[in-house]
């Protein structure tokens, strides 16, 4: 977890030391849509060569799509809440 | 185009993989590990390369940390409730999948590499597929209802539910609405996408460890 947080935040801060180099961002958009193609298609491999995998694929479907639903019905509950709460608040003041 | 050609590579590899063609290259872990590391790094130089990173952190106010801390609590919560429904997935991995707020790219690899080394590449590619598919339905979903949200003036639900594509592809959806007081939405609707888009990457971390 460290490794990924320094990463994140050294390279963030790379990137705000060298923000007015333009050359370098658009080389940097394009680089990081190839980064993620390769990564997706390694991670296509990895479920076409799997035959138990591809079979799942109906079963899981229907856990993702359950696991989005009740993501996006959590984050409205909480900001709904949320947005009441400091309302309330502030109308107090 | 970019996003058609995103689910292109998945399907791409699926079939290359199917057909049983899969490189030696790939069933080495150091080039996914050294390709994660090389997207972790064009993550944060994005993040800083930002044009509006200086406006961003300028409209900063702590209370703007509540809509980000709240789609992390709400969604992990109820995403919780999967576990109940789906006992054949571990409690950690639905919370990991969860964890992805719509950035469907960067968590089924991030997820596929920290999970290889625990649990092995197929059950990893397993979960990382779900995720990859639970995160392309919840960006469908911001898609659909953020302007209808917005437009009822529930701009913060709107930015809630985009996740992590606040800051980007459900921006003009949040803001640009009659009712939207659109200077402070768009504030909160970026420093929302920024915080998540940090915490992506530690929260699979936290859950694949």
């Amino acid at each position: 977890m460290f490794k990924i947080l320094i990463l994140l935040l050294a390279s963030a801060g790379a990137g705000y030391l060298l923000r007015r180099n333009s050359g370098l961002r658009n080389v940097l958009a394009r680089s990081t849509s190839v980064t993620i193609f390769i990564l997706l298609f390694i991670f296509g491999l990895s479920i076409g060569s799997n035959e138990s995998i591809l079979s799942n694929i109906p079963k899981d479907g229907l856990k993702a799509g359950a696991i989005a639903l009740l993501g996006v019905a959590g984050s409205i509950a909480a900001t709904t809440v949320c947005v009441r709460l400091t309302r309330r608040k502030g109308g107090a003041k | 185009m970019k996003h058609l050609l995103f689910p292109l590579m998945v399907f791409a590899g699926i079939f290359v993989g199917w057909c049983g063609l899969m490189p030696d290259v790939v069933s080495d872990s150091s080039l996914p590990q050294l390709c994660l590391y090389a997207l972790i790094i064009q993550v944060g130089l994005g993040l800083g390369m930002r044009p509006d990173l200086k406006s961003i952190l300028k409209s900063f106010r702590p209370r703007l940390l509540l809509l980000p801390a709240c789609t992390i609590f709400g969604t992990l919560a109820f995403t919780y409730i999967a576990t109940i429904i789906f006992a054949d997935t571990s409690s950690a991995d639905v919370m990991a999948i969860g964890s992805g707020f719509g950035y469907y790219t960067l968590s089924s690899v991030l997820i596929a590499q920290f999970k290889e080394a625990s649990v092995g590449a197929e059950a990893a590619a397993s979960v990382a597929a779900i995720a990859l598919l639970a995160n392309v339905v919840r960006e469908m979903i911001a898609l659909l209802t953020c302007q209808y949200l917005s437009r009822r003036g529930r701009g913060e639900a709107a930015i809630s539910v985009a996740g992590i594509n606040s800051m980007d592809v459900c921006l003009p959806m949040i803001v640009g609405t009659e009712k939207s007081s659109d200077a402070q939405l768009v504030s909160a609707a970026l420093v929302h996408g920024l915080i998540l888009e940090i915490s992506v990457p530690i929260l699979i971390s936290i859950f694949c460890a």
